[in-house]
């Protein structure tokens, strides 16, 4: 390593006089003896005097106007960002509660069914006539193309399915007394 | 001076104003927006070379710190928490650019040397001229990576210590110096002809 490299690193602390009284007299001998390193260093004064003194820009007039904008704009974002997950909350608890209401139904009904044994069951004839389970069938049967007739057809033969299953059992039970 | 410590000591002190502002005074909010905005703009101005990007860059640290006071803590200066953010968003702006390849310094500065040697028969006057050299100063630094710019600027520009340079960067006092003396050296090679004392006889003498 070169003298120049060994005091280079020591020309910004030395231009702030921020030396070591040994080190800066170490430098300044240098100095004397080296005019490239004494000409860096005064190029590195001029140009930290120069740094200093840049042009100040300054904001535009409307900088805080457009300021505050945007944080006007942070306010309603907020309120929406509170309002979508509302929203996305009610979707799913009314979806949860549509299906709740239609298994209690469901579970209702079949309970009933199976607690009444008045229910008359319906003539095999008929139950294999609108057999749900059958999908070509039920859409090539006369004047029953709608769906809530279809809906109509399948609750019948659901109601007419466990009635039957009920009837099965019971007589299986009289059977075995 | 005297006069001046009495002000100093008149005055209310940026962690006074962001204590009141974490309490929701907002007044207190805008007396430290405008206390800073200017000093901002040309930090954040000297670092990505463009003003409306730099003034954009100035809102959103301002944003950010109005969104986030609840983050800052007396432990540390409000200009250095105020600083670290606009340096880190003039740092992810540069980066940024970089990525999509649209960062364009001039081809003054990128080309190879093509000032060292000034013409000055040409135009004598351009050198002396304030926003000229202002201006190729700008580019010399623009071309200086973020690593060494950050450290100038904060020291040359701005005039802060070492110490509060140490806790922006969030890197050692050590590390802070020796960035200070390797950015200089570069950037004054960079402007030699600037700065150099025979070119500075030679305006003299024409």
């Amino acid at each position: 390593m070169s003298d120049c490299d060994k005091f280079k690193p020591l020309f910004s602390s030395y231009i702030e006089g921020d030396l070591f009284p040994e080190k800066r007299k170490s430098l300044e001998d240098h100095l004397a003896l080296c005019p490239p390193c004494a000409r860096a260093v005064v190029r590195l004064k001029e140009m930290c005097n120069s740094l200093r003194s840049m042009q100040v820009l300054t904001t535009s007039p409307d900088f805080e106007y457009k300021l505050h904008q945007q944080i006007a704009n942070i306010g309603n974002s907020h309120s929406i960002q509170f309002s979508i997950p509302i929203q996305n909350w009610k979707i799913p608890v009314a979806a949860s509660l549509v299906v709740l209401v239609g298994v209690s139904v469901f579970i209702m009904v079949n309970s009933s069914d199976q607690g009444s044994v008045n229910i008359p069951a319906r003539p095999s004839s008929t139950v294999n006539q609108v057999n749900p389970h059958n999908q070509a069938e039920r859409s090539v049967l006369p004047g029953r193309n709608s769906d809530a007739d279809a809906i109509l057809i399948a609750q019948d033969s659901l109601k007419n399915d466990s009635s039957r299953g009920l009837r099965d059992k019971g007589l299986k039970l009289i059977d075995e007394k | 001076m005297t006069e001046n410590t009495t002000l100093k000591r008149k005055k209310v002190t940026d962690e006074v104003l962001i204590a009141r502002f974490q309490q929701g005074d907002v007044q207190a909010y805008d007396t430290l927006v405008r206390r800073y905005k200017d000093q901002l703009l040309n930090y954040v101005y000297r670092f990505v070379g463009n003003r409306n990007d730099a003034e954009d860059l100035v809102q959103e640290t301002f944003l950010r710190v109005y969104k986030n006071k609840h983050y800052y803590k007396e432990i540390a200066k409000f200009s250095t928490w105020v600083y670290t953010i606009a340096g880190n968003l003039a740092k992810t702006e540069l980066r940024r650019r970089k990525r999509r390849k649209i960062f364009s310094v001039s081809n003054f500065v990128n080309e190879e040397r093509d000032y060292d040697i000034p013409d000055t028969a040409n135009n004598p006057e351009r050198e002396v001229d304030g926003f000229i050299k202002d201006d190729i100063i700008q580019k010399a630094i623009e071309k200086l990576p973020a690593k060494f710019k950050e450290v100038i600027l904060l020291r040359d520009v701005q005039g802060f210590a070492y110490e509060e340079i140490s806790q922006i960067l969030n890197i050692p006092l050590g590390t802070v110096k020796s960035r200070v003396n390797r950015g200089r050296l570069k950037l004054q090679e960079d402007l030699k002809f600037l700065f150099e004392p025979e070119f500075q006889t030679n305006k003299e003498s024409n």
